[in-house]
């Protein structure tokens, strides 16, 4: 039976690592464990794959990437971060902060690293370099801010996460927000010091005046993450119905009143918003079948027994998944990470008594974290491809930020309430 | 040869565009439909509209993949290739030859599946009673559209040819 599994886990790695997208991988690693191990009529493998995107919550993805992706081709980045400049911009580093507050800002619409690495990083790493600001620090911060697009919900890594946990995705997404504040203040509090210190240029301070003025252009923009999380949390949507209003929104507010979105753009992010969210869904897919095979097998149940023997505390369990997931982080992408790893370690949670939306959290900060991690983190070859840098130069300059974010994801693994206190607030236990 | 590769490729191309772009307008107007008659009137709602949305979720799915392959943008861990990169061409076939296993899988196994519950005549939707058939007749037509797509993306990158533009007159693209 071992030497089972050990083809099994071979099949997968190998897969994985001779770069066969990761859904074939998941599949073709489900149907020899069903098919040929478990001796499973093969049909039932297609059924599985049927089955699994004949899920309505599935909705909540398609629309949120389409959502993000009406809202980057529009006009709603510039005016966001015009907003953040107004806010914070004539303070020492202010810039370098803004930028921090608009990934926070853009976190909350988007749902993913990757496009605010792309949508932010890329209008403010020449913006930061043209204001005097130290090219190492102005790429290290743009690289490693934009993990908020997957800490502030809604978020995808979420979202996925809270289908196969069965976690409330309305309160897995309030452990969310005060990593995201954590990250944001402690991040913009290193830009303060850092930039007081090497004298980078600030803009002057705005009048009220022309403040309000900033607001009042991008007000329709700010109004969607209100819109989402004001519906949502009043119990007047649920969260796939928020996905859908906000998606109506976004295309009526970019078509009607900014403008900026031609009719003839409408095809085109359409048509990418469904590719990426089929790339997405389809790991989905592979996993349900993977996920067949573990099940059928109890696999998950068997590592928790061996687990649990070796690790005595919660602690060291968190602590070891931690570095684990970080090193994870650096080589596979947080939707098949997620959608991979959270079946095994499920089994694991309740025996250790540890909360699943408190993982979910630590799981997607983890992985958020490896985006950024040299030396295969996305964000990385982005940034160095906007900022005209090698691979080394952008994982030194990303090195203190990494430290800081890593720093926090310690606070939040043993100090679950921090994490737990919104939703179980909003969401009280009877 | 290469018209002939350049026009199955237009020809997919909208196929696929096309009915992804129709499938989520649909599944975003019906939406957005049932949400405003649920929150604007006490008893109104569209009770189809959950099936038509899931349904079309699992179609753009599917053939949002096939796509995806065209775009070259199927998720895939790519660190063996990042540090050693003379390992990237046999990787990239390597790649290619699983998905061909992949749909020629589908392919067979999803045409006998589809065989099988076209012959249960109960196997309809719940809500507009369409033949379940239909939907599992997707996997044998992506199967083969992904194979075909996935000999156009090899013939791409073996012979330099660009498909984004119109071949010349005498055949050059």
């Amino acid at each position: 039976m071992e030497t089972n599994y050990l083809v099994i886990l071979a099949l997968l790695i190998g897969c994985l690592a001779s770069t066969v997208p990761v859904f074939m991988a998941l599949f073709f690693t489900g149907m020899v464990g069903l098919v040929w191990i478990a001796g499973i009529d093969p049909q039932i493998v297609v059924e599985v794959l049927y089955r699994s995107m004949d899920k309505f919550a599935l909705i909540v993805v398609l629309f949120f990437v389409l959502c993000g992706n009406i809202m980057t081709t529009g006009s709603i980045v510039a005016k966001l971060i015009k907003t953040a400049n107004a806010l914070v911009g004539f303070l020492p580093g202010g810039l370098a902060i803004a930028g921090v507050l608009a990934c926070g800002f853009f976190g909350a619409i988007s749902g993913s690293t990757v496009a605010t690495v792309v949508a932010i990083g890329g209008f403010m790493i020449p913006a930061l370099l043209k204001h005097n600001y130290d090219e190492k620090f102005s790429v290290g911060i743009m690289t490693t801010a934009p993990i908020l697009g997957v800490i502030i919900p809604p978020s995808i890594a979420m979202i996925l996460y809270a289908m196969v946990s069965n976690d409330p995705l309305e309160a897995l997404f309030l452990t969310g927000f005060v990593p995201g504040l954590l990250i944001i203040i402690f991040m913009s509090l290193y830009a303060y010091f850092f930039c007081k210190r090497n004298e980078a240029d600030t803009i002057p301070r705005p009048s009220f005046r022309e403040f309000i003025a900033v607001v009042r252009e991008s007000i329709w923009a700010l109004m969607l993450p209100v819109l989402i999380f004001g519906g949502i949390y009043s119990g007047y949507f649920t969260a796939n119905e928020a996905a859908v209003v906000a998606c109506f929104y976004a295309f009526v507010v970019e078509i009607c009143i900014h403008r900026d979105l031609k009719l003839r753009d409408i095809k085109n992010v359409v048509i990418s918003s469904a590719i990426t969210s089929a790339t997405l869904l389809v790991i989905v897919a592979g996993a349900s079948v993977f996920g067949e095979y573990l099940t059928f097998e109890q696999i998950p149940g068997q590592i928790a027994n061996a687990v649990v023997e070796n690790i005595q505390t919660p602690w060291v369990f968190l602590l070891s998944v931690n570095i684990l997931l970080l090193i994870i982080g650096m080589f596979m992408d947080i939707i098949s990470a997620t959608l991979i790893l959270t079946p095994i370690f499920l089994p694991l949670l309740s025996r250790f008594g540890i909360d699943t939306m408190h993982f979910g959290l630590l799981m997607t900060l983890n992985l958020g974290i490896g985006y950024c991690t040299p030396p295969l983190g996305v964000s990385l070859y982005i940034s160095g491809a906007v900022a005209d840098r090698d691979l080394i130069y952008v994982s030194k300059a990303v090195l203190p930020f990494l430290l800081i974010q890593i720093a926090i994801l310690l606070v939040l693994t043993f100090w679950p309430d921090l994490v737990l206190f919104l939703p179980r607030w909003v969401y009280p236990t009877p | 040869m290469k018209k002939l590769v350049y026009h199955i490729h237009r020809t997919f191309a909208f196929f696929e565009d096309w009915s992804l772009f129709i499938t989520v307008m649909v599944a975003l107007l019906v939406a957005i439909a049932n949400v405003m008659l649920r929150k604007l009137t006490s008893d109104v709602n569209l009770y189809w509209s959950d099936e038509v949305v899931r349904k079309t979720i699992f179609f753009t799915t599917y053939v949002g993949c096939i796509a995806a392959i065209r775009n070259r943008s199927l998720i895939r861990i790519d660190a063996l290739p990042q540090l050693f990169p003379f390992m990237k061409k046999p990787l990239t076939l390597l790649n290619h030859l699983g998905v061909l296993v992949f749909s020629g899988f589908m392919v067979y196994l999803g045409c006998s599946l589809a065989v099988l519950v076209y012959n249960d005549q109960f196997a309809k939707t719940a809500s507009l009673q369409i033949p379940e058939w239909y939907f599992y007749a997707l996997f044998p037509v992506m199967g083969v559209m992904m194979f075909i797509r996935t000999l156009i993306v090899m013939v791409e990158d073996w012979f330099g040819i660009d498909l984004s533009k119109p071949p010349t007159r005498d055949g050059e693209v």
